[in-house]
C-alpha cells in the first residue's frame, strides 16, 4: 500500500546496484537529493509535494508524433505501473496490516527505502532528530554505531580526515548541512566557534582555535573547494499537486456517491457503469458544466456513448495542455491517491469479468474525470543545486575539529582527498547517515534481545517447562498475548502456554447469532473452507426470534433518525425527543463515559438475554463437515504447536478480539490472522471438534492420541478491556469442572496483572494502579466514544520468536514479541516449519512494517491524526470533508512505536530454514531482502547465526546480559518508558 | 406590551444576581484567554493544567446558569445587568425565560467538550489553541444568549465567528482546512454587515429586543429586517448559503460538534427569535423567512440523504432542520421552535461526535434489519409507502419542483461562488433510490 506514486521509473533494475551493503550508498555517480529523510514536517498532511511522480522519460518520444495507438499502449503501461503503487488497502472495516512498500519488495529493504525516499521525498526512515532522541534514551550507543558501520569498535580520532571518518563523525556527533545564510550570519556575529563546536567532545572544544582563525580557515577551505570541479545540478522529482477548490470537491462527491456501500440513505443507480460515465451524468444533471476544463461535448459523449476509461482518458488528454500526456495522466491518478485507489479497488471487486481489466479501466476513468474537472496537476520537476562551498567548508571544519585535525590544514588537503570528502558528505545526505543510525538502533535491539534469549536458554530446562501441566493454553501469536501468557505462567508454574496463529488453522466463514452476512475468519490470503453458523439450541429458538425482531426495530429506528429520515418530515418530527435524550447522553459520555454505556448494555442484556447456542458446520460442498475434516484441522493445530503428547487434562483454546467504541479503525485492532475480526469462533469450533469422540477416533488413527480425560475448552480474550469470555460452559464435563474453575480464576488474575502492566504505557492512566483500578481503567477505554486510543495494539512490536515456549518462558518481553510455538524436534523434514513461517512472517512482518512506515511518515504513509477523520462511503476515512482518503495507521496508533524491523528468531537448524526458504520464494523475499531481520537459534545451547544479512545480527560477544527480577510487575513498577527483557525469577521458582 | 412575553425592565440596570451572572459569563473566556496567552508567551500550560483551567471556567458558568435558572423559575424576576453611557449604545445581559432554558444547555455542552478534550485531544500539539478558542467561544455564546438587545448580541456574534474560523483552520498544515477557514471568514463578514445595519437602525444600538418593534420609521424597520435576515441566513446556513457547514467540518470532531451541530449554527435562529418583535411589526419579513426556510429544507434534505460521508451528511441534515425551524419562527411561533432548537442541537452534536463510528453503526443496522427479515417484504413495503407519502408531502406535489430548486441554487452559488462560496455538491435528483438491503448483502 503506497500512498502515492511512481518511483524512479527511469532506473531500470539492471542499472541499480542490488543488495548494497546496508548503509553504504551505491549510487555514487548520481547527484544528491537536497533533502534527507526526516526533513519534512511529520504532522503535515497530504499537501503539495506529498504525491509525486518521478520524471518518466518515455523512450518513444511524445505522443503527438506517434498518434493514438502509441499513446494508448504507453498509457496502459504507465497506468499499470502507477496502479501497482497506489494504496492497496481495502475497506477499513476489514483492516489488513501489510507492508506499506509492498510494491518495492522486488529489491532489498535498504535499497527500497532509499529509492522511495529519493523518488518521492517522503520519510522512509526515522529522522536524524528521532534517532538522536533514541540515543539520549540509551536505545543506541557508540558500539552499536561502530557495528553498524562495520567497525570492530568506536574508532579513536587520529587526525586523518577520510570519508569513513566523516561517516563516523556524522553519526556520532552530527554534521548538519546548515543554510549558507546561517553560516554567514554566525561568522559575522562572532558565533561561529560555539556553533561549530556544539555537541562535540570536551577534548575537541579544548583544542579549538579562536574565532578569527576559524573564520580564516573557513574562508580558505571554501576557496579550496571552489577550485574543485563543480558538482552537477539536477532536477528533483516531478510532483502531482492536488488542486484544492470546488472542482476537487465535486470530483470527491461524485466518487463518494459511486463508491458508497451503504452510508447514504439514497444510493445512486448506475453504479455498475464506469465512474466517468456516471460522473458525466451527474455533472450534467447538476448543471456544473462551467467547472469543466474540457469541452462540454466530451462529457456529453461519455454520458451517451459510454466509452471505456482509456478512451475517455485519451480524449481528455487532447484537451488538457501538457508536454507529457502520460505523466499528466499519472499525476491525475496520484493527486488524490486515496480516492483514486479506492475507485480502482472497488472496480476490481465489483466486476463480473476480468478484475485486472476492470481496474485498469477504472484507473483511466478516474484520471479522465479528474483531468476534465481539475485540469493538469503535474508540477514540473524543481531544479536543485548542490550545497554552496561555504556550507561544505563549514561541515568539513566541524569534522576536523571533532577529529583533531588542525583546521588550517583542511584547505591544504590534496584535491583527491577534498573530492572524496565532498562526496562523502553527499553520500551521507543521500541516506547513508539515516541508514547507519537505523542499523545502529536495530543492532542495539538485537544485542539486547538475543542476549536475553541466550541467557534464558542456559537456565535449567525444569525451570522452563512444567513436567506435568494441569492445563495448557493455546493463544494467538499476537504480541499482545505475550503479556497474558507470561502472567499466567508466573501465577501458576504448572500451567503451560502455546502460541499459534489466531485462526487456529480453521479457515471459516462465520455467521454469528446476530449476523446476516458471513464474514471470513482466516488470513486474507486464504479462502474459507467451512461455513459455520451460530444457531440457538432448540429451547431458545423463540427467544432468538424475539431478539432479532427487537434488534431489527431498533436498527430501523436508528436508520430513520440518523440516515433515511433526514430528508423527510419523519426525521424532523422524531427529533425532539431523541434530541433531548442524545444531548444528555453526550454530556454523560463526556464526564462518565463508561457509566452511560454500561447502563445501556445491562438494559439490553435484561431485555434480550444471550441465548444458548451451538454451531452448525458446513463444508465447501454444503454438507455437514465430517469427522475426518475436523480431525485434519485439529491435527494441524496440535502438530504446529508440538502438542501431540503430554496433553494436560484441560486444554484451552483462546482466541482474541478488541472492543472499542466510535472507532473507524476498529478492525485494525482485531486478530490479524482472522482478517481483523474476532478469533473466538475459530477457537470454539476447533475445541468442539477436538472434543468430538469421532474426531478423536480419526486422530488416533493418525497417531495423535488425545487422552479420554482431556477436555478442550474455548474462550476469547478481549484485549482492550482485558476480559475473557468463555464458550460452551454448559457442556463442561463434571470431572473437569474444578480444573476449569481454577483456570478461570488464574486467567482473571492474569488479566488484572496484564491491565496493570498496560497502564504504564497510557499517559492518562495511573502508574502502578491496583489490579481492580487497572481493569476499570482499561474497561473505560473499550466503551468511551471519545477515546482515540482504546489500546496501543501492536505498537512497539519488534521481535518474533518461532520455537518452543521453553525458549522464552520466564523472560519478560514487554508485550513486544510475537510468539509462535514450534518444536524443531518433531519436524525433521521442515514441513511444519514451512507452514508456521508461511503464516507468521507475512502476518507479523506486515504488521511490523505497516507500523514502521506509518510512524516514520504519518502524512505520506500513515493516516495522520484521528481527530478530523470522517468516514466515507463505508470504505475509508477522510480528513474533514475535503481531504484525501487516508490509508495506513493514524498517529494515535503509532506514536509510541519504536521503528525497528522485526527480528525473527527461529529455533531450527540453519539448513532446515534454508531449505524452507528455497521452496518458498515469497518467504525468501522477506528474509533475503532484509524486510525482516532473521536469525536461527539452537534452543539447547542458545547459539545463533544470521540467516541473511550478517550486519543485522550481532555476534555473541557483543550482546548484553539481561537483568534478573522477582516478577514482571516488579520490573515495570514505576516505569513508563521501554523496559529491556529480563529473566523473571518467580516463574522459575514456581515450576521448581 | 411585548410580543415576546418578556417583562421589560427599563432603568433597572443591575440586580445583585446580575453581577454574578456577568462574572460567570466572563469566566470561560478569561480561562481560555489565559491558556492562549500562555501559549503566545512561549510558555504553554501543561495539558492537564490547561484542561483544568478551562473546565473550571466553563463548569462555573454551567453551574451558575443552573443556579440562576432555578432561582429565576422560583422567583420569576429576570436577572439583569446593563450598561449605557449617555447617547452611546446600550449593552446588557438579561436572563429571561428563554435564556434561562438555553444557557444551562449551552454552558453544559461547552464544559462537556472541554472535559472530553482531555481524552480526545490528548497529546495533540494544538491543544492550547483548541481550549483557548473553545473557552472564548463559550463566553461569546453566553453573551449571544443573554444579550438584551442587538448591540450586545453583536459583540458575542462577532467573537463566535472568529473562534469558528480559528477552529476550522485548526489543522493548518493542510491546504483544505485553510481554504475552508478563509471562506468562512468571508461569509462571517457578510453576515456581520447585516447585523451592523440592524444595530445601527435600532435606535443607534440603544434598543432592547422588546423595543425593536416600536421605535423608528418604516425605512428603519425595512433596513432592520433586511439586515437581520441577511445575518440569520448566513449564520444558520439558509439558502443560498447552505453549503458552508459541510465544508466547515475540518477541525477536530468535538469542535465541529459544538459549533456546527449544537451552538453556532443555531445563532441565526436565535437572532430571529430575539428580534421577532421587530420582524412581526413589519410582517413581510416573516414571509421571506418562511420562503428561505422552505427552500433550504427541501434542498438540504435532498442532499442529506445523498451524501456518502458521515460528517457531510450530518451537516446537510442540520441545515435541513434549521430550515424547518426558520419556517416555524416565520409562522409566528416562539416556544415551539425554541424548544425544538435545543433538542435539535443535542441530536446533531451527538451525531457529529459519533460520526467516526458511523461505518460500523450502519453495518450493524443493516445486518440487524436483514437478520430480522425486515429488509424485504410486507412491512418494508408498507414503510416505504408511508415514507414516500411523507416525503411527497415535504417535497410538494411535483418532484420536478425540487429539481428546479436544486438547479437554481446551483446557479445562484455559481454567481456568488467567485467571491465567497466555493462549492455546491452536485445535487442530482433522478436516478437515486433507497438503499436496498439485498444489494448490500
Amino acid at each position: 500500500m503506497l500512498d502515492f506514486a511512481v518511483v524512479r521509473l527511469q532506473l531500470a533494475p539492471s542499472q541499480r546496484t542490488a543488495a548494497v551493503k546496508a548503509g553504504m550508498s551505491a549510487d555514487k555517480g548520481r547527484p544528491p537529493p537536497d533533502s534527507r529523510p526526516g526533513q519534512t514536517d511529520a504532522t503535515a498532511g497530504s499537501t503539495r509535494k506529498s504525491q509525486q511522480i518521478r520524471a518518466l522519460h518515455s523512450p518513444h518520444g511524445s505522443a503527438d508524433k506517434h498518434g493514438h495507438s502509441a499513446l494508448h499502449e504507453e498509457l496502459v503501461r504507465g497506468l499499470q505501473q502507477t496502479m501497482h503503487r497506489q494504496p492497496a488497502q481495502g475497506p477499513i472495516t476489514q483492516f489488513v496490516h501489510h507492508n506499506t512498500l509492498h510494491a518495492y519488495m522486488d529489491r532489498p529493504f535498504w535499497q527500497a527505502v532509499r529509492d522511495v525516499h529519493q523518488g518521492l521525498e517522503v520519510n522512509t526512515l526515522p529522522s536524524e532528530a528521532d534517532a538522536r532522541a533514541a540515543w539520549q534514551e540509551g536505545r543506541i550507543d557508540a558500539l552499536d554505531v561502530a557495528l553498524a558501520l562495520g567497525l570492530p569498535g568506536p574508532p579513536a580520532p587520529d587526525g586523518q580526515l577520510t570519508a569513513a571518518a566523516l561517516r563516523w563523525i556524522a553519526v556520532q556527533w552530527g554534521l548538519p548541512a546548515v543554510a549558507q545564510e546561517r553560516v554567514d550570519w554566525w561568522m559575522r556575529s562572532g558565533k561561529a566557534a560555539p556553533q561549530l563546536l556544539k555537541g562535540l567532545p570536551e577534548a575537541a572544544i579544548a583544542h579549538a582555535p579562536d574565532a578569527q582563525r576559524l573564520a580564516r580557515d573557513l574562508k580558505a577551505t571554501a576557496h579550496a573547494l571552489l577550485q574543485l570541479p563543480s558538482q552537477p545540478e539536477w532536477d528533483g522529482p516531478a510532483l502531482a499537486v492536488a488542486h484544492v477548490g470546488e472542482e476537487d470537491r465535486v470530483w470527491q462527491v461524485i466518487l463518494a456517491a459511486w463508491l458508497d456501500e451503504g452510508m447514504a440513505a439514497l444510493t445512486m443507480d448506475g453504479k455498475a457503469r464506469s465512474l466517468h460515465v456516471v460522473g458525466a451524468r451527474l455533472l450534467h444533471e447538476a448543471d456544473l458544466w462551467r467547472l469543466l476544463k474540457v469541452p462540454r461535448s466530451v462529457l456529453a459523449h461519455w454520458e451517451h456513448d459510454r466509452p471505456g476509461g482509456l478512451k475517455a482518458l485519451e480524449q481528455v488528454l487532447q484537451h488538457v495542455a501538457s508536454t507529457d500526456p502520460l505523466q499528466t495522466a499519472q499525476a491525475a491518478l496520484l493527486a488524490r491517491p486515496g480516492w483514486s485507489g479506492q475507485v480502482v479497488l472497488a472496480a476490481g471487486r465489483r466486476t463480473g469479468g476480468d478484475p485486472e481489466h476492470a481496474r485498469l479501466d477504472a484507473a483511466a476513468g478516474v484520471a479522465a474525470l479528474r483531468l476534465a474537472l481539475c485540469g493538469s496537476e503535474l508540477d514540473p520537476a524543481e531544479h536543485r543545486a548542490p550545497h554552496a562551498a561555504t556550507v561544505t567548508a563549514w561541515r568539513l571544519l566541524r569534522a576536523a575539529l571533532a577529529w583533531g585535525t588542525p583546521t588550517s590544514q583542511v584547505a591544504a588537503l590534496p584535491m583527491e582527498t577534498l573530492l572524496a570528502l565532498r562526496q562523502g558528505l553527499v553520500d551521507l545526505d543521500g541516506g547513508d547517515l539515516l541508514c547507519a543510525l537505523q542499523q545502529a538502533r536495530e543492532l542495539h535491539h538485537a544485542r539486547v534481545s538475543l542476549g536475553a534469549l541466550a541467557a534464558n536458554c542456559l537456565r535449567p530446562m525444569e525451570d522452563r517447562q512444567p513436567q506435568l501441566p494441569w492445563a495448557q493454553v493455546l493463544a494467538c501469536i499476537d504480541d499482545r498475548e505475550e503479556g497474558l501468557r507470561r502472567h499466567l505462567e508466573e501465577l501458576d508454574g504448572e500451567l503451560e502456554t502455546f502460541g499459534i496463529a489466531g485462526f487456529f488453522n480453521a479457515p471459516i466463514a462465520w455467521r454469528g447469532l446476530d449476523d446476516a452476512t458471513p464474514s471470513p475468519r482466516c488470513p486474507v490470503v486464504m479462502q474459507p473452507a467451512f461455513a459455520v453458523d451460530e444457531v440457538p439450541v432448540l429451547s431458545h429458538t423463540s427467544a432468538v426470534v424475539r431478539r432479532r425482531r427487537l434488534r431489527g426495530w431498533y436498527a430501523r429506528l436508528r436508520l430513520g433518525l440518523h440516515q433515511r429520515g433526514r430528508g423527510s418530515l419523519y426525521g424532523v418530527a422524531s427529533l425532539v425527543l431523541a434530541g433531548v435524550f442524545d444531548g444528555l447522553r453526550w454530556m454523560a459520555a463526556a464526564v462518565v463515559p463508561d457509566l452511560a454505556t454500561d447502563w445501556r448494555e445491562s438494559a439490553l442484556a435484561a431485555l434480550m438475554p444471550p441465548p444458548l447456542t451451538t454451531l452448525q458446520i458446513l463444508n465447501l460442498a454444503g454438507k455437514p463437515a465430517s469427522a475426518a475434516e475436523g480431525a485434519a484441522v485439529v491435527a494441524s493445530v496440535l502438530r504446529t504447536v508440538g502438542l501431540t503428547e503430554r496433553m494436560a487434562p484441560l486444554v484451552l483454546l483462546l482466541g482474541h478480539r478488541a472492543e472499542s467504541a466510535n472507532n473507524p479503525h476498529r478492525s485494525a485492532y482485531g486478530c490479524g490472522a482472522c482478517g481483523g475480526s474476532p478469533g473466538g469462533p475459530n477457537a470454539r469450533l476447533v475445541a468442539r471438534w477436538a472434543n468430538d469422540p469421532e474426531v478423536r477416533q480419526v486422530l488416533t488413527g493418525q497417531g495423535i492420541h488425545i487422552p479420554d480425560g482431556t477436555w478442550f475448552a474455548a474462550a476469547e480474550h478481549e484485549t482492550t478491556g482485558d476480559v475473557i469470555v468463555h464458550y460452551d460452559t454448559a457442556e463442561l464435563p463434571a470431572p473437569i469442572l474444578p480444573l476449569w474453575q481454577r483456570l478461570q480464576r488464574t486467567l482473571e488474575e492474569a488479566c488484572g496483572r496484564s491491565a496493570v502492566e498496560r497502564c504504564r504505557k497510557f499517559e492518562l492512566a495511573p502508574l502502578d494502579p491496583l489490579p481492580a483500578a487497572a481493569v476499570a481503567h482499561v474497561h473505560r477505554r473499550t466503551v468511551d466514544p471519545l477515546e482515540p486510543r482504546p489500546e496501543l495494539n501492536h505498537a512497539t512490536n519488534a521481535l518474533c520468536v518461532v520455537g518452543p515456549r521453553s525458549l522464552t518462558r520466564g523472560l519478560f518481553l514487554d508485550r513486544r514479541s510475537f510468539l509462535a510455538s514450534y518444536d524443531p524436534d518433531l519436524d525433521p523434514d521442515g514441513s511444519v516449519l514451512a507452514q508456521v513461517l508461511g503464516a507468521v512472517i507475512p502476518v507479523a512482518g506486515g504488521i511490523n512494517l505497516e507500523y514502521f512506515f506509518s510512524r516514520n511518515d504519518p502524512a505520506a504513509f500513515g493516516a495522520g491524526t484521528k481527530l478530523p477523520h470522517n468516514p466515507v462511503a463505508g470504505l475509508a476515512v477522510q480528513d474533514g470533508t475535503a481531504g484525501d482518503l487516508r490509508t495506513g495507521l493514524p498517529i494515535q496508533m503509532t506514536e509510541l512505536h519504536e521503528p525497528l524491523r522485526l527480528l525473527v528468531v527461529i529455533a531450527t537448524p540453519a539448513d532446515r530454514l534454508a531449505q524452507v526458504l528455497r521452496q518458498s520464494p515469497g518467504l525468501n523475499q522477506w528474509v533475503a531482502g532484509g524486510w525482516i531481520r532473521t536469525a536461527t537459534m539452537d534452543a539447547s545451547t542458545g547459539q545463533w547465526q544470521a540467516a541473511a544479512d550478517p550486519l543485522d545480527i550481532p555476534r555473541h560477544d557483543r550482546t548484553m546480559a539481561p537483568d534478573t527480577v522477582a516478577d514482571s510487575l516488579a520490573w515495570v513498577h514505576g516505569h513508563r518508558e521501554f523496559r529491556d527483557p529480563a529473566l523473571v525469577r518467580s516463574a522459575a521458582a514456581k515450576v521448581a | 406590551m411585548s410580543p415576546l412575553g418578556i417583562p421589560v425592565a427599563p432603568g433597572s440596570f443591575s440586580s445583585s444576581l446580575g453581577v454574578l451572572l456577568l462574572v460567570a459569563v466572563l469566566l470561560p473566556g478569561l480561562a481560555g484567554g489565559s491558556v492562549l496567552l500562555a501559549m503566545l508567551l512561549g510558555r504553554p500550560m501543561r495539558e492537564a493544567t490547561a484542561v483544568r483551567v478551562v473546565a473550571i471556567g466553563s463548569g462555573a458558568l454551567a453551574a451558575t446558569a443552573i443556579v440562576l435558572t432555578t432561582s429565576r423559575l422560583l422567583q420569576g424576576t429576570p436577572v439583569v445587568v446593563a450598561w449605557q453611557s449617555g447617547a452611546g449604545p446600550r449593552f446588557g445581559l438579561e436572563l429571561d425565560a428563554l435564556a434561562a432554558l438555553a444557557l444551562p444547555w449551552a454552558a453544559g455542552w461547552s464544559a462537556a467538550v472541554v472535559s472530553m478534550a482531555r481524552r480526545y485531544l490528548h497529546r495533540e500539539p494544538g491543544m492550547s489553541r483548541f481550549l483557548g478558542l473553545v473557552g472564548i467561544f463559550t463566553t461569546a455564546t453566553a453573551i449571544v444568549l443573554l444579550a438584551d438587545g442587538p448591540a450586545t448580541l453583536g459583540v458575542g456574534w462577532e467573537v463566535m465567528g472568529l473562534c469558528s474560523v480559528g477552529l476550522i483552520g485548526f489543522f493548518h498544515q493542510r491546504p483544505e482546512p485553510l481554504a475552508a477557514a478563509i471562506r468562512m471568514a468571508g461569509l462571517n463578514h457578510i453576515a456581520d454587515i447585516g447585523l451592523l445595519i440592524a444595530i445601527a437602525v435600532s435606535s443607534h444600538g440603544r434598543a432592547t429586543w422588546a423595543s425593536l418593534g416600536s421605535s423608528g420609521s418604516d425605512s428603519h424597520g425595512t433596513a432592520l429586517s433586511l439586515g437581520i435576515i441577511l445575518a440569520f441566513s448566513i449564520k444558520s446556513a439558509q439558502w443560498p448559503w447552505s453549503s458552508w457547514p459541510a465544508q466547515a467540518m475540518e477541525g477536530p470532531t468535538p469542535s465541529s460538534a459544538l459549533f456546527y451541530g449544537a451552538l453556532s449554527i443555531h445563532a441565526g435562529i436565535w437572532l430571529l427569535l430575539r428580534s421577532s418583535a421587530g420582524l412581526q411589526a413589519q410582517g413581510w419579513p416573516l414571509a421571506v423567512i418562511i420562503v428561505l426556510g422552505t427552500l433550504t429544507a427541501l434542498l438540504g434534505g435532498r442532499v442529506a440523504v445523498q451524501r456518502a460521508d458521515a460528517k457531510g451528511a450530518v451537516a446537510w441534515a442540520t441545515v435541513t432542520q434549521v430550515g424547518w425551524l426558520a419556517v416555524l419562527v416565520g409562522c409566528g411561533l416562539y416556544w415551539v421552535p425554541a424548544v425544538a432548537m435545543l433538542a435539535h442541537s443535542g441530536l446533531r452534536a451527538w451525531e457529529i461526535l459519533k460520526a467516526p463510528g458511523t461505518l460500523h453503526d450502519r453495518l450493524s443496522d443493516r445486518e440487524a434489519l436483514a437478520r430480522a427479515g425486515m429488509g424485504r417484504g410486507v412491512q418494508r413495503a408498507a414503510l416505504e409507502r408511508f415514507a414516500a407519502v411523507v416525503s411527497a408531502a415535504a417535497a410538494g406535489p411535483d418532484q420536478r419542483a425540487i429539481e428546479w430548486l436544486a438547479r437554481t441554487s446551483s446557479y445562484w452559488v455559481q454567481a456568488s461562488r467567485r467571491r465567497w462560496t466555493r462549492s455546491v455538491p452536485p445535487v442530482a435528483t433522478g436516478h437515486w433510490h433507497a438503499v436496498k438491503e439485498e444489494d448490500d448483502l
